[in-house]
């Protein structure tokens, strides 16, 4: 670039006009060593602009960043874990009383399924069996019932006499 | 987004965030803190990034507006009066700058004398290479604004840069 360009870039730039290209172009100029000597006021602004751009992080910072956003990320599984098991936990307790308080408020409907088909007399000859064997219990029952009676009244005779 | 296209699409704008942070705070441990903020909050906030058309502004903007915040909040201020900040010489006469040696250190006192708004647009712009439209997604201002900003900026460096050059010859 002449003189002249730098100076025309120079007065765009002062004014406001430049492009980032023709910024670009001037500091390069800048940064070299032959500058004209009417254009050396402005050298240390051009080079004030490339010492700026050289600060920065420290190259730890990265890997710091990296490590907490990873620990955010385990901690927040962490805790979407634990509240859907919460949610499981309690979706568990109202299912659970769904089916259990029904079945205690109503003892009596609890009614074993039994298939009593299976004890009744399947011919005649059972059936006159059964029967049979029912009134003989029942007879010697009664006999047992008469004979006792009878004794007691024996006693009862025999206290009342005691009185006369 | 998963974290390794994290580090590809995102990560490489933090040396600018810390440079913008480190410019309005004055501490570079609150402009790291800022960063990783930042940071923090685009991956919480990771689904909204398929919308986002420049990541780079976006996350300037974020940047940005938490160094505000903090500047605002009276957490900030208690911390910035353990830590100094760069001490700004307002008052500095050219005679004094030109007695100092350092190069650098008289176009930082330069641009620390120009109005907050000139002097972030020139920064933007300057050491960032930001596009006059990333400038105003950052800044949220408009295109005239930008520019008018830019060039009262430059003028007065100009203008300063040439007193100085007078004073030491």
């Amino acid at each position: 670039m002449t003189t002249r360009d730098i100076q025309i870039l120079l007065d765009k730039y002062f004014e406001g006009q430049t492009s980032l290209e023709e910024e670009a172009r001037l500091k390069q100029y800048f940064q070299g060593e032959q500058i004209d000597p009417a254009f050396l006021p402005f050298q240390p602004l051009f080079q004030f602009f490339e010492s700026e751009r050289e600060t920065g992080l420290s190259p730890s910072f990265e890997s710091k960043l990296m490590t907490r956003i990873k620990a955010e990320k385990q901690a927040r599984i962490r805790n979407m874990t634990t509240y859907i098991a919460r949610i499981a936990a309690v979706a568990v307790i109202i299912l659970g009383i769904a089916i259990v308080f029904p079945k205690l408020q109503r003892p009596g409907n609890a009614v074993a399924n039994i298939n009593w088909d299976k004890y009744e007399p399947q011919t005649e000859d059972e059936a006159m069996a059964e029967a049979t064997a029912a009134l003989q219990l029942l007879a010697s029952k009664l006999n047992g019932s008469t004979k006792t009676a009878t004794h007691e009244l024996e006693q009862i005779k025999k206290s009342a006499t005691i009185f006369k | 987004m998963n974290t390794q296209e994290f580090q590809i699409q995102v990560l490489p704008v933090k040396d600018k965030l810390f440079r913008l942070a480190f410019r309005m705070t004055g501490s570079a441990l609150e402009a790291e803190d800022l960063v990783q903020e930042v940071f923090l909050k685009v991956w919480n906030g990771r689904m909204e990034l398929e919308s986002v058309q420049n990541i780079e502004a976006w996350c300037m903007r974020i940047a940005k507006n938490l160094a505000i915040d903090r500047l605002r909040s009276k957490h900030w201020q208690t911390r910035t009066d353990a830590e100094p900040v760069l001490e700004i010489a307002h008052e500095a006469s050219p005679y004094t700058l030109a007695e100092q040696h350092d190069t650098l250190a008289h176009i930082r006192q330069i641009m620390n004398q120009l109005p907050e708004k000139h002097r972030q647009v020139m920064e933007l712009r300057d050491i960032e290479g930001l596009s006059y439209e990333e400038i105003c997604e950052v800044l949220g201002m408009t295109m005239p604004q930008v520019k008018t900003n830019l060039f009262r900026a430059r003028q007065a460096v100009r203008e300063a840069l040439l007193k100085l050059t007078a004073f030491k010859n």
